[in-house]
């Protein structure tokens, strides 16, 4: 439900680190999702698709990576994916386990074409 | 013309040579977070602790936060799409509260730091002890966005059933606390209480976890020692 707002967030962003580059000069920009984000990937890429040219970024091509969910056990080092059910130890048992990544939200990077002097913007 | 692929590996590519590429590694929530940290510090330095409450629609936030009121010095901060039909309710018992409803900024199914920092800012200044931000009712949206508290409350009702931790995991892997509340219906019901609290175990297996009911009036005593305890270690550390 709130992939509009990280939509929103991500274009925020993204002119934000462009500073006085015109929008229109982004050709990539590399997303990376957690896979336990309580992100649908494919609502996010609607919302991008709708608000990324409305705000200028009109040649932009998103590149969603979907990061893994990753656990380690603190009693015998594992790190792991766990199962859907069950986020202890799949190798020793345990639930002394530390969140490791899967979370993520992250602009990872934007790539802006190099002759901006003939750009039409 | 605008264009998404996915990946279920990061890209190992450079960028070509003509290309610039730009590397961030940021998060895409930024601003929320920036303005989510200025009201941690904020709150930290006066010594008020702060809670986000968050839980499904009808789980029972503002029935749990009405019976804490009955024992701490709180402030409100009441998140809804539409109404103030919660805030009055606090208005009546005399608690500061204050009411955003999430319809001005697109009917948004959470709360988002800079919509409320300034409510926030507001609150802290009828001098509680405890502040409590009632989120938006929602099992999913509000885990994202940090509003700048010290305590995740998940409020987390019987008549939901004990698979709702594996079914909405971003939401109870980032509990501080969870309450499973309505905990009378679970013999009407035929329900095992220990059986919910299993399956929050199996996803956060460390989280605090308390019971409670609002036909129970010892039942939020743990809570609240609970929550005491916790401002104690806050101001320890401020003082430290």
């Amino acid at each position: 439900m709130h992939e509009y707002y990280v939509a929103k967030h991500t274009i925020y962003q993204v002119k934000k680190e462009l500073g006085e580059l015109h929008p229109s000069l982004v050709k990539k920009v590399g997303l990376e999702i957690g896979k336990m984000s309580g992100i649908i990937p494919e609502a996010l890429e609607m919302y991008l698709g709708l608000i990324a040219p409305e705000e200028g970024l009109t040649n932009a091509t998103f590149i969603i990576t979907l990061a893994p969910v990753l656990f380690r056990c603190n009693d015998c080092s594992t790190l792991f994916e766990p199962s859907r059910e069950l986020f202890w130890c799949p190798n020793c048992n345990s639930s002394n386990v530390t969140f490791v990544s899967g979370n993520e939200l992250k602009i990872q990077y934007i790539d802006v074409e190099n002759n901006a002097e003939n750009k039409e913007v | 013309m605008t264009r998404i692929h996915f990946f279920e590996h990061l890209e190992g590519h450079g960028a070509p040579q003509d290309l610039t590429r730009i590397n961030l590694g940021k998060n895409i929530l930024e601003a929320n977070e920036e303005v989510a940290h200025q009201v941690y510090h904020l709150y930290t330095d006066r010594g008020v602790f702060l809670t986000n409450v968050m839980g499904s629609p009808g789980s029972g936030k503002t029935t749990l936060i009405k019976a804490l009121a009955q024992h701490l010095k709180i402030a409100v901060l009441e998140g809804d799409i539409a109404s103030s039909v919660d805030s009055i309710e606090f208005a009546k018992m005399n608690v500061p509260v204050v009411q955003v409803n999430t319809d001005i900024y697109g009917s948004a199914c959470h709360l988002e730091a800079p919509w409320i920092a300034d409510k926030l800012r507001l609150l802290i200044e009828y001098k509680p002890e405890f502040v409590f931000i009632e989120n938006v009712g929602n099992l999913v949206c509000p885990s994202d966005f940090n509003l700048g508290e010290h305590e995740r409350l998940v409020v987390y009702s019987i008549p939901e059933g004990f698979d709702k931790p594996i079914k909405y995991p971003p939401m109870f892997t980032k509990a501080t606390a969870v309450v499973l509340t309505k905990v009378d219906l679970a013999p009407v019901m035929d329900l095992d209480v220990e059986k919910f609290e299993e399956s929050v175990r199996k996803i956060n297996p460390h989280v605090q976890i308390f019971t409670f009911s609002a036909k129970d009036e010892k039942s939020i005593q743990p809570i609240v020692t609970y929550l005491e305890g916790k401002r104690q270690a806050l101001l320890n550390n401020r003082s430290n």
